[in-house]
């Protein structure tokens, strides 16, 4: 390394040392840094606490379910499709940290024959008023309260030097400003990592002290704190561009205050109208209306119910070597046929309607993660909602999952009815036994390389929000006016 | 005196562009929100509307069908369970647009089924959306105001200071209480001015019809809550200038104020409000339910899933399996009752707690109270509900006695039919929960004045700290 750069490089040391004296003598920024960890370890003890309590709810739950199953008497198997059995959603490892849409969306399937249902039993739909204003959770302090704190820490980093006189004592001592813009920016990254690293690793700390619940995904864990500290870059260069631009130090916290409360408050519920209004969803009962019209009369413009269902049992028919001597069959095989008929046209209704809402509901994700590229924040609750397994995609793909349980469950109760009914027909009944040979069911999360398939454009407007401030703020620190 | 800095500082307001686009910005933002409270009413109104008309259809049908002496139709079992049910859904108040929250689940469907399967449809809600909230009217006066009341007021008195055109102005007859009085009663009067018209116009933007019983009182209470929450704002800006020094300082206490009491507050509030009671939940509700009602249950399910083709043939069988199914579904309703109503009583213990704590956070009192005024809070919603269950319970013995004694529905019976008919909250019970929660804005608002004038009264006020 030549003389030159051991100066820049001694220089940019001595500003980030600087920097860092700075704030960490400057009495309010001590309490505000102090206060914001203690929140965000507050909001991890709390969010672990309630996600730890619905875990094991939702565990003894399904065990409770699945004890109802198996001790459900002997009875004819397709009754036994009718009693059904629910199954819940697991609880996402990193829940604590990001509740996301959790609280609105069901997290109970009642599995039963003839009838997808939808998930059911959101918290939010049985909580009081002040739940539907927010909790506080570490999502949301790191969206809002460090994003607020950097702006308080760098605001003043050009204006105050500038008003101090001190700028151009620098910039006359030969000092570049890039130089000087790099020591800034290092100082304050400084600062926040003093601040956030060891938050992480104490809350970490507190958490496995507490007890893990579910598997834990470092890939999962690295990928939502890597999200964040990009975000929390972005504020830095958006506030130190911001900073060097204003003519006075109160103009210049205005400004920045202005930024975050447009991109981080008003933006996410306004683009969130607009993806609504792009691609409007049905409403409930308009849902439920359309399922229950194609089950009676079929899908629109297409087969009616009774020739699809009769194609359908002509292919059972076939494959059982029937077609043609039904005469032949056993009544009960028939029958069981027929229930397998019908719950294929039903299947194929639900997946017709079913699968144009989460086509829609797809689409407005995507919308949303397109428009986050006006708003780093909408960007990064995307992310972090997605990482924390609690985004609307983990949703539907626990809803697949449901979805196939229930086929092959009703599939295996039909089955044993066509099969061992023989003369008894619909007196005929099965035993535990039966019930038993029903798999548990089992639902793990995608991984991350899935999430990530998922998230892409979110990821993207992140990166391009950093590029974007990063140039900005070189750019500024490079034309600002010293005097 | 106090009339000549009012008259001086709308001068000077007049020319300050800033404030001027600040204004502008809020009441873009309150007329999107408004219009955004009509888009999501006018969706409310069509959904139960549909659900009318398919009701209406159904019972047309129906009607026919007796008039044509089908026995099926006749037949009060299947009449109560598959050919005829009720929609019954709350009606929105004349401010419901300013509040999108709550009203999802209210419109349900009444048959012959029991209370345990009756819970409404699942909602489809838009995941954006409840990632984020809903921007509505109600949103933007909690959050956004008290930013634009900081915007106005944050330099109130620290700008004069910094300007250096303080001390001139204290050279005249002029005490600094009346001066920054005046300042804010200024700012302030400007803002209640536009807020006030904007308030007013927002419900009707969104189609509500003010004109109809209650709405007056509804919208007096209304901007009531919004004046409060804006004047308390404005005294924090005022006792922050009194005893602050520099306008970056000043507005950085204020957005602590404002981070403090709008998230951290709400937040902590919500988790602790869990904590001590914590929130029943409706997992364990379903499993205790199953548990309780596990025999008449499986009983149910056994009837409905036989599809013997030759049941329903065979008569007496069938008039057997009639009257136990309606046993059985009695049975149900009585072994589930005691745990619904443990769960209410759990959820109303918390909904007690959170009445007590919404004076820790202005920001919870006035969302709690345009939630109430919207017609869309939790106390609407019970009287509602209870309302549905006592007719829930009036239409399930019409079909079942008849079912249970044999007696067939005919034509005649049709007007005998029960109708829902929703009689409203009372006003004056509204009146009083939104006038107790004004008391939790207009306490500390006492309370930031005096601290403000102590803190102009200080010999050091005037100059720079």
């Amino acid at each position: 390394m030549n003389d030159s750069a051991n100066n820049k490089v001694s220089a940019i040391a001595a500003i980030i040392h600087k920097e860092w004296r700075e704030v960490v003598r400057d009495g309010r920024f001590r309490f505000a840094s102090v206060a914001t960890v203690l929140l965000l370890l507050l909001a991890m003890t709390f969010g672990w606490q309630q996600a730890e309590r619905i875990h094991h709810e939702r565990e003894a739950a399904g065990d409770v379910a699945r004890k109802h199953w198996d001790h459900q008497g002997e009875k004819n198997p397709h009754m036994a499709t009718h009693y059904g059995m629910y199954v819940f959603k697991p609880t996402g490892s990193l829940s604590y940290l990001d509740p996301g849409v959790e609280p609105y969306l069901g997290v109970s399937v009642k599995i039963e024959g003839h009838r997808q249902n939808l998930p059911t039993h959101a918290a939010a739909s049985d909580s009081t008023a002040i739940h539907q204003f927010g909790g506080l959770t570490v999502a949301t302090g790191l969206q809002w309260l460090v994003p607020l704190l950097i702006i308080g820490l760098a605001f003043g980093s050009w204006t105050s030097e500038r008003e101090r006189g001190t700028l151009r004592q620098l910039a006359s001592s030969g000092l570049a400003l890039p130089v000087l813009a790099v020591g800034k920016t290092g100082g304050l990254l400084a600062v926040l990592a003093a601040l956030l690293i060891p938050t992480a690793a104490l809350g970490g700390g507190v958490v496995s002290a507490l007890g893990h619940f579910g598997a834990v995904d470092v890939g999962r864990i690295v990928a939502f704190m890597a999200a964040y500290g990009v975000y929390f870059l972005v504020f830095v260069a958006v506030t130190l561009a911001i900073s060097a631009t204003a003519s006075a130090s109160r103009v210049a916290l205005v400004l920045a205050l202005g930024f975050w409360v447009t991109t981080a408050v008003v933006a996410p519920r306004v683009l969130a109208d607009v993806v609504g209004a792009i691609k409007p969803l049905p409403t409930a009962y308009e849902l439920a209306h359309a399922v229950a019209e194609s089950l009676d009369k079929g899908l629109p413009g297409q087969t009616p119910k009774e020739e699809r269902v009769e194609e359908f049992s002509k292919e059972l028919l076939e494959q059982h070597g029937f077609l043609g001597a039904e005469m032949m069959m056993p009544e009960a095989l028939l029958q069981g046929l027929e229930l397998q008929a019908e719950a294929r046209f039903e299947n194929e209704v639900f997946d017709y309607h079913f699968g144009a809402l989460n086509a829609d509901i797809g689409a407005q994700e995507v919308w949303a993660q397109w428009l986050s590229f006006f708003s780093p924040t909408l960007a990064v609750r995307s992310l972090s909602m997605a990482f924390a397994g609690t985004d609307h995609a983990h949703h539907r793909d626990f809803f697949a999952h449901a979805e196939q349980y229930r086929r092959e469950l009703v599939q295996l109760m039909d089955n044993d009815f066509a099969t061992n009914a023989g003369a008894d027909g619909w007196d005929y009944v099965a035993g535990p036994e039966l019930w038993a040979k029903a798999p548990r069911f089992e639902y793990e999360p995608p991984g991350l390389f899935w999430v990530l398939g998922h998230q892409w454009k979110s990821v993207l407007a992140l990166m391009c929000w950093l590029v974007g401030a990063g140039v900005t703020s070189w750019v500024f620190a490079r034309r600002m006016r010293v005097i | 005196m106090l009339q000549t800095v009012i008259r001086v500082e709308w001068r000077n307001l007049r020319r300050e562009t800033s404030a001027w686009i600040t204004v502008s910005v809020f009441a873009a933002l309150v007329v999107w929100a408004a219009l955004n409270g009509r888009t999501h009413t006018d969706v409310m109104t069509q959904s139960v509307q549909e659900a009318h008309s398919e009701q209406q259809q159904q019972m047309q049908q129906w009607v026919s069908a007796l008039a044509a002496g089908d026995e099926n139709a006749q037949d009060a079992y299947k009449a109560g369970k598959d050919h005829v049910h009720q929609v019954v859904a709350l009606p929105l108040s004349p401010l419901a647009s300013i509040s999108m929250g709550g009203l999802s689940d209210t419109v349900l469907r009444v048959s012959l089924a029991s209370r345990l399967e009756s819970t409404g449809e699942a909602h489809v809600g838009s995941p954006v959306r409840q990632a984020t909230g809903p921007f509505d009217v109600t949103f933007v006066f909690v959050y956004l105001l008290p930013l634009v009341v900081i915007g106005l007021s944050y330099d109130l008195l620290s700008g004069e200071r910094e300007r250096g055109t303080l001390a001139l102005i204290l050279s005249q007859p002029v005490s600094l209480v009346t001066f920054t009085l005046g300042k804010a009663i200024q700012r302030a009067l400007v803002l209640l001015g536009v807020v006030f018209t904007l308030a007013t116009v927002a419900p009707w933007l969104a189609g509500g019809d003010l004109s109809e019983p209650g709405a007056p009182a509804r919208l007096g209470l209304y901007l009531l809550l919004v004046a409060a929450y804006t004047t308390f704002w404005f005294a924090a800006a005022v006792a922050v200038n009194a005893w602050g020094s520099t306008s970056a300082g000043n507005a950085l206490a204020l957005m602590a104020c404002w981070l403090v009491l709008i998230v951290i507050l709400p937040g902590f509030v919500s988790v602790g409000v869990d904590v001590v009671v914590p929130q029943p939940s409706r997992i364990e509700l379903l499993n205790l339910a199953r548990e309780a009602a596990a025999e008449a249950e499986q009983e149910a399910s056994q009837m409905e899933g036989d599809h013997a083709p030759d049941r329903e043939t065979l008569k007496d069988r069938y008039r057997a399996t009639v009257k136990r199914s309606l046993e059985v579904q009695q049975e149900l309703e009585s072994t589930v009752k005691p745990v619904l109503e443990q769960f209410q009583a759990q959820l109303s213990e918390q909904q007690a707690l959170v009445d007590k704590l919404r004076f820790v956070s202005p920001a919870i009192i006035l969302y709690e109270g345009l939630t109430d005024v919207a017609g869309v809070g939790v106390d609407r919603r019970s009287w509602y509900l209870s309302q549905v269950d006592r007719f829930h319970d009036q239409w399930r013995s019409f079909f079942s006695e008849k079912a249970a004694n044999d007696q067939s529905v005919t034509a005649a019976d049709i007007a005998a039919l029960p109708r829902f008919h929703y009689a409203e909250e009372p006003t004056g019970k509204l009146t009083l929960r939104v006038m107790l929660g004004s008391l939790g804005l207009v306490f500390p608002t006492a309370v930031l004045l005096l601290l403000a004038w102590r803190g102009l009264r200080r010999p050091d006020a005037v100059s720079l700290r």
